[in-house]
């Protein structure tokens, strides 16, 4: 088995590895296919529901289970959302890894995967990943003001 | 009202079972792409570089480095209970040392949240240990494996036997 803890050089190696067999824009095709079969199921489903304020209920999960270094806010008045990753635990290891080459464009998959279906329920977004340095990141969206549902 | 959330790293263990499922997708995919061929390199080229440390380790120590590897790996999924490792011996300047799992972490968790592990998943274990076997100078061997439970046994011992 391979550990959850180790998948991230393997994802990235995946990426590798499709490149370097068809190309790049065959990587991007494999962030949709994750996207449509892992992604929507999830995020989708709550995006349905909450909107904007999905952002909010999906990452303070998933976030919190990688670990990561983050702060997030999310104004349910004003339908805002924004999050700073000041570390993100899979850029940040593989940084850290000194016998793995990670693949140049590791974060694009985050671009492809989430902003897309928020989209498509009404959630605007005005940063979709952007790299700050040193494995850090923010992302923002804006959309009708919404409740949470995990406060 | 305004949603704050502050975390550091340190505030949360570092356990994403989710990414189990990317990882059976990722193999599925590649499966559809480009065929069992496309498969094995893909995991190969990965125990190649990734465990390449791993396989340094073995070099020098013998197996009871991958034997340590693989009880770490099932500490850190808080499945400790599943693993059975039988420690043939060393004889002669051979040894070896068989696993077996009453069930897999990952496979318990993917169909505990409704997905299916593909027919690839058990290639994980299979052939990624095989390359890593190999690449240390010994063998492998999957002697069995369940696709609803990932309960498995296998082997690793000193070629030549």
């Amino acid at each position: 088995m391979i550990s959850c803890t180790e998948f991230i050089p393997m994802y990235s190696h995946l990426f590798t590895f499709i490149e370097k067999k068809s190309g790049y824009d065959a990587v991007v095709e494999y962030w949709k296919n994750v996207r449509e079969k892992y992604t929507r199921p999830m995020l989708g489903e709550i995006a349905k529901e909450e909107g904007v304020a999905a952002c909010w209920d999906y990452w303070s999960t998933t976030l919190n289970e990688e670990a990561a270094d983050f702060r997030m806010t999310y104004d349910d008045e004003t339908g805002v959302y924004e999050a700073e990753m000041r570390y993100c635990p899979s850029r940040g290891r593989l940084e850290e890894m000194t016998h793995v080459t990670p693949f140049h464009d590791y974060c694009g998959h985050c671009r492809v995967l989430y902003a897309p279906i928020l989209e498509e329920y009404g959630a605007v977004c005005d940063n979709n990943f952007e790299y700050t340095g040193t494995a850090g990141c923010k992302w923002a969206f804006h959309g009708e003001p919404r409740p949470v549902k995990h406060p | 009202m305004l949603h704050v959330m502050d975390r550091r790293a340190a505030d949360n263990k570092y356990l994403h079972r989710d990414f189990h499922v990317t990882n059976d997708l990722g193999v599925t995919y590649i499966a559809e792409k480009y065929g069992p061929e496309g498969v094995d390199e893909y995991l190969r080229t990965f125990a190649d570089g990734f465990y390449g440390p791993l396989t340094e380790k073995i070099k020098a120590e013998g197996l009871a480095a991958m034997e340590a590897h693989i009880k770490e790996i099932y500490e850190i999924e808080e499945a400790s209970d599943a693993l059975a490792v039988t420690y043939i011996g060393e004889k002669g300047g051979k040894e070896e040392f068989s696993i077996a799992l009453s069930y897999c972490p990952a496979v318990r968790f993917m169909r505990a949240h409704g997905h299916v592990p593909s027919p690839y998943y058990r290639l994980l274990t299979e052939t990624v240990d095989d390359e890593i076997a190999k690449n240390a100078g010994y063998g492998f061997e999957m002697l069995s494996y369940d696709e609803e439970t990932g309960a498995a046994s296998y082997r690793f011992f000193t070629k030549g036997e």
